[in-house]
């Protein structure tokens, strides 16, 4: 059966309505934007914490809310696994009896008590009280109290939100793997742009109770406009391109080469076996352009493309979108330079152009935090 | 034998502690239910629910007294009602004195488990929920265990508070040694009667005695409890 959870509701409030509509398939959907968009809202109202006024929710085609039909499924019987901003575990259980709380659900269990507890790496800790644990530790344990429940879908509410850097770099290998392990949909609420560049396959952008665009993680994050929400209009935000990879090899010395779509790039160490996937961050104003092939640079990154469209960003600046596969490049390339120097090397659209990048400015998963 | 205590002193002490565990008990899930509306729910007339339970901690006990003999007394239609239907005398009998512990104690109890109600994170209740726990298991397996502490604290100081009770319960049900004659009007009858206020350091004492034991068995099954739950060493 396919794994999808569709939802389409509203819910007024005095000074705020939410009217979200997404489908979200097995794999990390992140729900994105700035805080008091609804996000979490829309994740109450799914998991059941919340009513929605209005619509319909439905998991693997079972409606669990619907207003035309009168269903509200209590949040008992809806079959999710909610991990919260707050580890909120039981204080008075050992980790033990946490993790088992919800397992009582006349369900195939996902995978056993043993492989969760391994997989979560929290096996040292099952004897003791919440109290005693990191938030890190308390945290994993929720999310495996949450899989221990067998759901058919996960509802994660910013569940790094609460921790610091060090912690953050602690959990997301565990949720990384949880989405490589359980073909589950996972709906992943964030306003951390470092972490759903990590983890999303898919993103909806919201802002004010709406859900105002979608789709696959590196496009949609490298368009300005959906910048511009999720760092405010105010911040006269710097474009970010984000392009995915794999790990092709590792050289000496560290450096290690990428393939992205643009050809290879090299950045500096980052974690992980040849093959593995990931994302890689460049900001506009990290990039040099010429318009001869460079020679006799320490500059490891080259990347030949054509200037697309050129805005301009405040009074002396312009931002220049470069397709390194001509036309309809993903994604395409953004890079912020002068006026003055757009207007000495006479770039226009069309224009071949080589773009340089500095191996150290990429900034990859380890990053993190980096930019927010 | 040596014994401490005359046969008159035992019989108030016993009397005493059979009504106000008798009322204590009795009032114990009204109080829980009552803190739980005053805590958890909105309702219009929650701020007159609220005094209605203040009450007899600010009405002078005597006028409490008068106000449940008005209601229970065999001429008053609740008291007849009660008697006729169930047999049950309220008035002059020790199950009034229970009832009076019961009231009396009753805002302080409620006081004491809305406290705790309210210091409760209701955000787990809802990780619960989602873990497939039905409204009533939440509530067994969370809530009452982990307001425990306070449900205890408010019992024993609605104990201590029934046990010194003294006021209303000479009002409704009268001063009947053997009936309803509990330790503080045994006092009073003491030091009514010639001589008595040499004998009446004994009584004071028996009180007293009573009175730190149940603090301490408060305290140390609060600690006991409070560890339990959290598994904190304070």
């Amino acid at each position: 059966m396919k794994n999808q959870l569709s939802v389409d509701i509203t819910r007024r409030l005095p000074n705020f309505e939410l009217a979200a509509a997404f489908e979200a398939e097995s794999g990390v959907t992140s729900l994105l934007g700035p805080s008091g968009a609804g996000k979490s809202m829309t994740l109450h109202c799914i998991a059941g914490l919340a009513d929605a006024h209005h619509g319909r929710i439905e998991l693997n085609g079972t409606p669990l809310f619907n207003t035309g039909a009168h269903i509200i499924v209590p949040p008992e019987k809806r079959e999710f696994g909610v991990v919260f901003q707050d580890p909120r575990l039981f204080p008075h259980m050992s980790i033990r009896s946490n993790l088992t709380y919800g397992s009582t659900r006349a369900r195939e269990p996902l995978a056993d008590f043993d492989e969760i507890v391994s997989l979560l790496d929290i096996q040292h800790l099952l004897n003791r009280r919440p109290h005693h644990l990191s938030g890190g530790e308390k945290q994993r344990v929720a999310i495996g109290r949450a899989l221990l429940s067998s759901p058919s879908a996960l509802l994660m509410d910013e569940p790094l939100a609460s921790l610091d850097l060090l912690r953050r770099r602690e959990i997301l290998p565990f949720i990384e793997r949880l989405k490589d392990r359980f073909k589950l949909p996972i709906l992943y609420v964030s306003h951390n742009l470092d972490e759903t560049i990590r983890l999303a396959d898919q993103v909806l952008i919201m802002q004010a109770g709406r859900i105002v665009t979608s789709g696959p993680t590196e496009e949609t994050l490298s368009r300005i406009e959906v910048q511009s929400i999720l760092f405010g209009e105010a911040h006269a935000p710097e474009p970010l391109t984000i392009v995915s990879g794999h790990i092709a090899e590792r050289h000496d010395m560290g450096l290690v080469c990428v393939n992205t779509p643009w050809g290879r790039l090299n950045t500096p160490y980052v974690d992980g076996e040849v093959g593995r996937k990931l994302r890689i961050r460049i900001r506009a104003r990290d990039i040099i352009l010429s318009t001869r092939p460079p020679t006799d640079l320490s500059i490891r990154n080259v990347i030949e493309g054509e200037v697309g469209l050129m805005t301009e960003a405040g009074t002396s600046q312009v931002d220049v979108l470069i397709r390194p596969n001509g036309e309809g490049s993903k994604p395409a390339l953004w890079a912020r330079i002068t006026k003055h120097a757009a207007t000495e090397l006479n770039l226009a659209p069309g224009k071949k152009v080589w773009a340089l990048l500095k191996a150290v400015v990429l900034a990859t998963d380890i990053d993190l935090d980096a930019l927010t | 034998m040596l014994d401490p205590l005359s046969q008159a002193e035992w019989v108030a002490l016993i009397l005493s502690l059979q009504v106000a565990i008798v009322g204590v008990l009795v009032a114990l899930p009204f109080g829980f239910a009552i803190a739980w509306l005053l805590a958890r729910v909105n309702f219009p007339g929650k701020f007159l629910l609220d005094s209605l339970v203040a009450m007899p901690l600010v009405l002078p006990p005597v006028a409490t007294g008068y106000i449940l003999l008005m209601t229970f007394g065999l001429n008053a239609p609740l008291g007849h009602f009660l008697h006729e239907t169930f047999g049950l005398r309220l008035v002059f009998d020790w199950t009034g004195a229970a009832l009076v512990a019961a009231i009396m104690g009753f805002p302080l109890m409620v006081r004491t488990i809305r406290l705790s109600l309210e210091t409760i994170d209701y955000g787990i209740v809802d990780a619960a929920r989602t873990l497939g726990a039905t409204p009533f298991r939440a509530f067994i397996t969370i809530i009452v265990p982990l307001s425990l502490p306070g449900l205890l604290a408010g019992t024993v100081l609605a104990f201590a508070r029934a046990l010194g009770e003294f006021g209303a319960t000479i009002a409704f049900v009268g001063n009947i040694p053997g009936q309803t004659q509990t330790l503080p009007l045994a006092l009073y009858s003491v030091l009514q009667s010639p001589g008595g206020d040499a004998l009446g350091y004994r009584l004071v004492l028996i009180s007293a005695l009573l009175a730190i034991a149940s603090l301490a068995v408060a305290e140390f099954v609060g600690r006991f409890l409070r560890r339990k739950l959290t598994g904190s060493e304070q």
